[in-house]
């Protein structure tokens, strides 16, 4: 009595079985859109646990060479606790990084499996902000060394933001909104807009003050970058370090009015937000795979995929889906919003 | 650069009991008149003893090469007898097949690298364990994605459904003519996935 396996299976999940019905099921409403990326979000989590299964982890060159730099430049206050840290790492490098490879394995499969999605998102955040101060020394921000070409203000503090945005809680929308997000269900657009535009404002004055913002300072940031990559990618880190080398002041202005351009797309009409939301996709895409070379992760020593991933997929939880009032036909939108 | 031993022994322990328990699963199918897929769980057991080899090559019971042939025809089949199934009947799987047939190609893609290390174990035991130049490392961090990205579905579909099935009626699963475990099923893959993307990690 054989049968397809996937097909068992749906029926018994009760998930829809073909590839159509899934691809639709993708955008079509806020909460089909959250759900998906919170499957994204927990599908990071797991190649970060992945990852921090490398070798190279689970010598002290983790402790020395990844943890331990962290501290440099800051202030006493949140140095000491990251040296500490560092140091305790150093002594147990095993078993200490068996624990973070597993619990991040464990965030990523508890946010997929939908029973455990509150307890696993709430931990997520608990977690990623522990990671930004001792393992980011919160991404160089009290240091000046912060650049959002580089990753600014931190990959985990984008995993906090993205875990809060996603949480499962409808809030009643507005009356009269004429759009609503997948960000905007759980806390209401307010909280929203305001978590948006700090972000793109902050990454504006970074790449103003960071230290890429000079030309040899940009162009220096990409070859650090660099190491380990496959030839089709030391292409483009090579080019990209030629232009900036040129180029760096023009391309940092330019991120920086871009960024602001950004930071107030929440307010623009739905089909102008769209627009420039799917331009931020583009940049935080360009920037990943130009600048932060796809996170590091071809050098062996990349313990996530950076900043890049977590911008697209916060531009995606912007997505302005229009309400009963802000179209003219019914659709799924008009569930969300009711 | 190498990992503790203690990680591949533990995760070729896991390959071994999920390798074991998917070739069960064909002969428990028909001892309780339940249904499952025999060609994938045919497939997921070999995939299980092959990663046991490539984790420790104490353990190895075929040659990389022949566990190559193997993986390419199982895949290549699998995918063709989905395609003239697609051809016959409305409602087939041809997405569904795709995921199996992707973890066949990784495999490939794995003993391949083996193979062309020969003999190059690390400290761990292992033989994916690198140091030298590496093979189409692109590759390998498409098929990592691709595992996590997998995974994350899996663990999706493991929740209990929401929203009752019609057709399902009163009827309580476990009886004859019902899929056999569905969520060990899901559990197994999802643990195989988790151990290939790690084994794949070592090889970027």
């Amino acid at each position: 009595m054989a049968t397809s396996w996937a097909s068992a299976a749906e029926e018994w999940s009760g998930r829809p079985a073909s590839i159509r019905g899934r691809a639709r099921a993708w955008s079509t409403s806020p909460a089909r859109l959250r759900r998906n990326l919170q499957l994204c979000l927990g599908g990071l989590w797991v190649l970060d646990g992945v990852l921090q299964f490398q070798p190279f982890m689970f010598s002290s060159g983790f402790a020395a060479r990844i943890l331990a730099p962290a501290a440099g430049g800051n202030p006493r206050v949140v140095a000491a606790p990251i040296t500490w840290v560092a140091g305790t790492v150093g002594h147990h490098p095993g078993w200490a990084n068996a624990a973070f490879a597993s619990i991040q394995l464990l965030l990523g499969l508890g946010i997929a499996f939908r029973p455990t999605l509150r307890p696993a998102l709430a931990a997520s955040i608990g977690w990623a902000l522990g990671v930004w101060w001792f393992g980011e020394g919160f991404g160089g921000i009290l240091t000046g060394a912060a650049d959002p070409w580089s990753g600014a203000p931190g990959a985990a503090v984008l995993y906090a933001v993205l875990a809060v945005l996603l949480w499962p809680r409808d809030r009643s929308p507005d009356p009269g909104r004429r759009s609503v997000s997948v960000a905007d269900l759980p806390w209401g657009r307010p909280v929203a807009s305001a978590a948006w535009v700090a972000l793109w404002c902050g990454l504006a004055i970074l790449a103003l003050l960071g230290v890429g913002r000079s030309t040899a300072g940009l162009r220096d940031v990409i070859d650090g970058m660099a190491g380990g990559e496959p030839a089709w990618l030391a292409d483009v880190n090579s080019r990209a370090a030629g232009f900036a080398a040129t180029h760096g002041e023009g391309l940092t202005l330019t991120l920086a009015l871009i960024s602001l351009t950004i930071a107030f797309a929440v307010f623009a009409p739905v089909a102008l937000a769209r627009g420039i939301l799917v331009f931020a996709i583009l940049v935080a895409a360009v920037i990943w795979i130009g600048v932060q070379d796809l996170g590091g992760i071809f050098g062996r020593e990349g313990t996530d995929p950076n900043s890049g991933p977590l911008l697209a997929l916060m531009a995606a939880a912007y997505w302005p889906f229009r309400t009963a009032h802000g179209s003219p036909e019914p659709g799924p939108e008009r569930e969300v919003a009711a | 650069v190498t990992g503790p031993a203690w990680v591949a022994d533990t995760l070729a322990v896991c390959m071994l009991a999920v390798g074991g328990y998917c070739a069960s699963r064909i002969v428990l199918s028909r001892l309780r008149d339940r249904r499952t897929d025999a060609r994938i769980d045919l497939l997921h057991a070999a995939m299980g003893f092959a990663m046991v080899g490539m984790l420790a090559p104490r353990l190895a019971v075929l040659s990389p090469g022949l566990w190559q042939v193997v993986f390419a025809v199982g895949g290549v089949g699998l995918l063709a007898s989905t395609m003239l199934g697609r051809a016959r009947a409305v409602g087939a799987t041809v997405g569904h097949d795709v995921p199996h047939a992707v973890m066949a190609a990784a495999m490939v893609y794995m003993l391949s690298a083996t193979a062309s290390r020969s003999g190059a174990t690390g400290p761990s035991g292992t033989s994916m364990e690198t140091g030298s130049a590496r093979t189409a490392p692109t590759v390998a961090l498409l098929l990592v994605v691709f595992m996590v990205g997998y995974c994350v579905v899996l663990a999706d579909r493991l929740s209990p459904p929401q929203i009752p099935m019609v057709d399902r009626g009163a009827r309580t699963y476990g009886q004859p003519g019902d899929v056999l475990a569905p969520r060990s099923s899901l559990s197994c893959i999802i643990a195989m996935a988790l151990t290939m993307a790690y084994m794949l990690v070592l090889m970027i």
